[in-house]
């Protein structure tokens, strides 16, 4: 269900240095989950990257987009009644994570849903990890022994596809609210856990 | 289903605001696969960054403002022929004091029904937007930041996000207005 912007003119009504912010909405449209274990995850310590490829029925398990409340319809930004992909499975999904100079990393990350049969949504996301002990605690661990460690991110999202109920995605950029949690168990086995909570903008 | 009940907190910060003014000798590509193509220029000293309420710090973050002039490497638009526009945007952001700091953004809009062949119509009847009833477009940017200088470099560690408007006349962008604020 697509509705067509509705264009009006004289919004705003003095241009030039302003003294009063642009109006904003902001509306939560549904959640994503990543999950990546030991075989998916390569890091490279030294030049602080870390690649992350999941694919299969046992990426897919544990990696969906979904609505807190299992909600099929929400309110998006704009007022307007949006249909979600509510329990979407990720198929495939490439996270690239590279530190950057000042403490934090970039975050670089394809996706590919699938939601029920019908539809197949392809996620462009780019963000960031924060600067933060944790962060810096996962590029300098040891290799062996336990480690828990969560660190915050955002991201921004740009989705293609072709079915006319998601219409409005790729009409939208949408922006997450997350974490990366990283955890080893005491048998050396390794899990990267990405969630976020995704949200549309309206002005 | 076993997944997360609750959400995560979530909030932002306003950083800046910028206002730009298009210089009208735009370059068109023309037709290319999927859409059309045009690079946009900013015209000279008709670009600022300014904060708000003119304050010197950032309220949430105790940073210093961001002020001064802004000057476009290249906004180049893509207007797809299914009515979207998908863009990237590089800016450069020269401060008060000194520094430079260097902004990209994407843009995702809707051109809405009809949108893309109003914007290269030839008919001036088609054209979004005159002179005495300009089109005010709402656009949300997602804009990352990079700079060496130590008094800014923080801005390199935010995800940012941009509520912007675009005033289009005879279809052409005339003006941009934007609040930029961090996602934290």
């Amino acid at each position: 269900m697509t509705q067509p912007i509705i264009l009006t003119s004289g919004q705003i009504r003095q241009w030039g240095e302003r003294h009063t912010p642009l109006p904003r909405t902001k509306a939560y449209a549904f959640s994503l989950d990543l999950a990546f274990h030991d075989n998916s995850l390569t890091v490279d310590f030294a030049a602080r990257r870390a690649v992350a490829q999941g694919s299969g029925p046992g990426f897919a398990k544990n990696s969906r987009l979904y609505h807190v409340q299992d909600e099929v319809l929400i309110k998006s930004a704009d007022g307007a009644i949006r249909n979600i992909p509510q329990d979407a499975q990720i198929l495939r999904a490439s996270v690239l994570v590279c530190a950057s100079p000042t403490g934090g990393a970039d975050l670089q990350a394809r996706l590919l849903a699938q939601w029920e049969t019908e539809a197949y949504l392809s996620m462009d996301v780019t963000g960031v990890l924060a600067p933060s002990g944790s962060l810096l605690r996962a590029w300098s661990e040891p290799r062996t022994g336990r480690f828990d460690e969560t660190i915050q991110t955002t991201i921004s999202v740009r989705t293609e596809c072709e079915n006319s109920s998601f219409r409005w995605l790729v009409q939208n950029q949408l922006f997450g609210w997350g974490q990366l949690r990283i955890r080893r168990d005491g048998k050396n086995k390794t899990t990267a856990e990405f969630t976020y909570d995704l949200y549309s903008m309206g002005g | 289903v076993n997944h997360r009940r609750q959400l995560l907190n979530q909030a932002t910060l306003y950083l800046f605001s910028f206002d730009v003014e298009t210089s009208m000798d735009r370059e068109e590509f023309g037709f290319v696969p999927g859409g059309t193509r045009v690079t946009l220029s900013a015209r000279p000293n008709l670009a600022r960054v300014y904060h708000l309420y003119r304050a010197r710090t950032i309220a949430g973050l105790g940073y210093q403002a961001i002020a001064g002039t802004l000057t476009t490497g290249a906004d180049s638009l893509f207007w797809r022929d299914d009515d979207l526009e998908k863009s990237g945007i590089r800016a450069t952001i020269n401060t008060q004091d000194g520094a430079t700091i260097h902004m990209t953004y994407q843009v995702v809009a809707d051109l809405g029904p009809g949108g893309y062949r109003r914007l290269l119509s030839a008919r001036k009847r088609d054209k979004v937007g005159t002179e005495d009833v300009p089109i005010d477009w709402p656009v949300v940017t997602s804009p990352r930041f990079d700079t060496a200088d130590g008094r800014y470099e923080w801005i390199n560690n935010y995800q940012c996000l941009g509520h912007g408007w675009v005033q289009v006349i005879n279809s052409e962008i005339r003006r941009l207005t934007y609040d930029v604020y961090a996602m934290t």
